[in-house]
């Protein structure tokens, strides 16, 4: 008796359970907190800080709250501020404050003010709570920041550095594939304060009057602008060569970050593929039969059986001189040596 | 079979910023990003400078799905505020992301992540999509590639057979 209420009670467990399964998704409660907006001093004009309009969804937010908290600033198109600003693509505000550019720029447009936008950052830290397979509750504390630089085209200096952050707690439940979470809002938090510190800001500047801005986001990479400036200004000949030169180094630098470690720590596989680029030149590199010998033995003795063949007819390749090189390198061969070596290659082929 | 309930999410990148940071709560909400449905931009990225030209002088890149963070030329575009990108021809450099949901054989999280950052010559007149597929089963595999849409050929990385 006690058996069939058992099979009865997992029968009706399964049929309930293939019931709800269809029945699955998410229920986001956002619910706001408050901000906290101070003046800073994190931006460092250079050469790597990019002006750009790639935050798209963020720069069209901030410029909504502000025009609603100052009605009297009217907004240049950010697309049309960078390509004005930027005609060669350098895209750098380090460029932009040389007086000529800025003062070309303000008169060009009729504007005075541009303000740049970092991305929002936002933090979690960690979380509380538990999570078993189909079955979690957990809490996340989370920061945002959002900072702001708003520069004076007109007189080439820095109103101010604004900073925006809030905290708040994320909570979250989730039962099998539903998901019940609060969201704290620190990002919108974050954005409608900075922005409105920025409208008051300007509104103190303008003197109530009227104010053409510009709001785009400031970005710091090592090598933007360098490759769409040097796409425009080249011949189609002169690109293809320096496309390919840049190329084959981008690649080795790839083969270099994934397979160097590999070959170094005895990857027999990875010595093999070492063994190709040397073998062939491939990238640029200067092609060394030597080498290749090295990391093909290496490969061989880590018992790699495709590199066999490979192996044997690259002896046949090798003048005795080079074969006795080739043995004495192999002998003192040491891990640390393919990034060296395949870097001395290319250097060897610019030269 | 995902029947909706209600989705509200303040910003995609709000997802995004999680994704990157914490494995449990990526795992969380990823689900919630599949069962909330992602949301992806059909704004196009002029990322050169100088006048708009026509798409015979450009190349365009796509995001192809499961793709959610990317970088060209050290530049940070998200799916979230572009579907496209336009750029100039010539080698560029990009950095990509993907995410996939996995066996906890292969990954405890039950979700597995995999990054590419790989240089490509892109032709005027070409559309390319960024690409990210995986493998299942025994010998797992992501594979992450740059395709061109016309010709089907991958130009850098190594596509899924």
């Amino acid at each position: 008796m006690r058996l069939m209420k058992k099979r009865r009670l997992r029968l009706a467990q399964l049929l309930s359970g293939m019931l709800l399964l269809p029945i699955t998704g998410c229920v986001v409660v956002p619910y706001p907190v408050s901000h906290e907006t101070a003046l800073v001093d994190e931006f460092e004009i250079n050469d790597q800080v990019h002006v750009t309009v790639g935050p798209r969804e963020l720069i069209e937010e901030v410029s909504k709250h502000i025009v609603k908290h100052n009605p009297n600033i009217e907004l240049v198109d950010p697309l049309l501020f960078r390509d004005t600003a930027f005609p060669s693509g350098n895209w750098s505000l380090q460029e932009l404050m040389k007086p000529e550019n800025r003062t070309r720029v303000a008169e060009q447009l009729d504007m005075q003010y541009l303000v740049l936008l970092t991305t929002v950052l936002v933090e979690t830290g960690e979380e509380e709570g538990f999570l078993i397979p189909f079955l979690g509750a957990m809490a996340v504390p989370e920061d945002s920041t959002l900072s702001a630089l708003i520069i004076d085209l007109r007189q080439g200096s820095i109103v101010t550095q604004l900073s925006a952050t809030s905290s708040g707690k994320g909570r979250m439940l989730y039962y099998v594939i539903i998901i019940v979470a609060a969201d704290p809002m620190t990002e919108s938090a974050v954005i409608s304060g900075l922005s409105e510190s920025i409208a008051e800001t300007l509104a103190a500047e303008s003197h109530s009057g009227r104010l053409r801005i510009a709001i785009l986001a400031a970005e710091t990479s090592e090598n933007t602008g360098e490759q769409t400036s040097a796409a425009t200004l080249l011949s189609p000949e002169e690109l293809e060569k320096q496309s390919k030169k840049r190329l084959f180094e981008a690649k080795l630098n790839n083969e270099i970050g994934t397979y160097c470690p590999r070959a170094d720590m005895g990857d027999a596989d990875a010595q093999k593929h070492i063994g190709d680029l040397f073998y062939h030149g491939i990238y640029g590199i200067k092609r060394d039969l030597i080498l290749a010998y090295v990391w093909y033995s290496l490969a061989a003795m880590g018992e790699n059986k495709e590199v066999t063949k490979q192996l044997q007819s690259l002896v046949d390749e090798l003048s005795p001189h080079q074969a006795d090189e080739a043995v004495r390198q192999l002998v003192n061969w040491e891990p640390g040596q393919c990034e060296r070596e395949l870097n001395n290659a290319i250097l060897e082929e610019n030269e | 079979m995902f029947i909706m309930l209600q989705c509200y999410t303040s910003s995609q990148k709000f997802l995004y910023f999680k994704l990157a940071t914490r494995s449990v709560i990526t795992a969380v909400i990823v689900v919630l990003v599949s069962a909330c449905g992602s949301y992806r931009s059909e704004y196009v990225y002029k990322l050169y400078p100088g006048p708009e030209l026509p798409d015979s002088d450009v190349a365009t890149l796509k995001f192809g799905g499961g793709v959610y963070a990317v970088e060209i030329d050290g530049l940070k575009v998200t799916s979230a505020d572009y579907g496209s990108v336009k750029l100039l021809p010539g080698v560029h450099t990009i950095r990509w992301e993907s995410m996939f949901i996995v066996s906890v054989m292969v990954n405890a999280s039950g979700f597995d992540r995999a990054e590419a950052d790989k240089a490509a010559i892109l032709s005027a007149g070409h559309t390319y999509t960024l690409e990210a597929d995986r493998t299942t089963g025994h010998g797992y595999r992501m594979y992450l590639w740059i395709e061109d849409t016309e010709t089907g050929e991958a130009v850098a990385g190594v596509r899924k057979p």
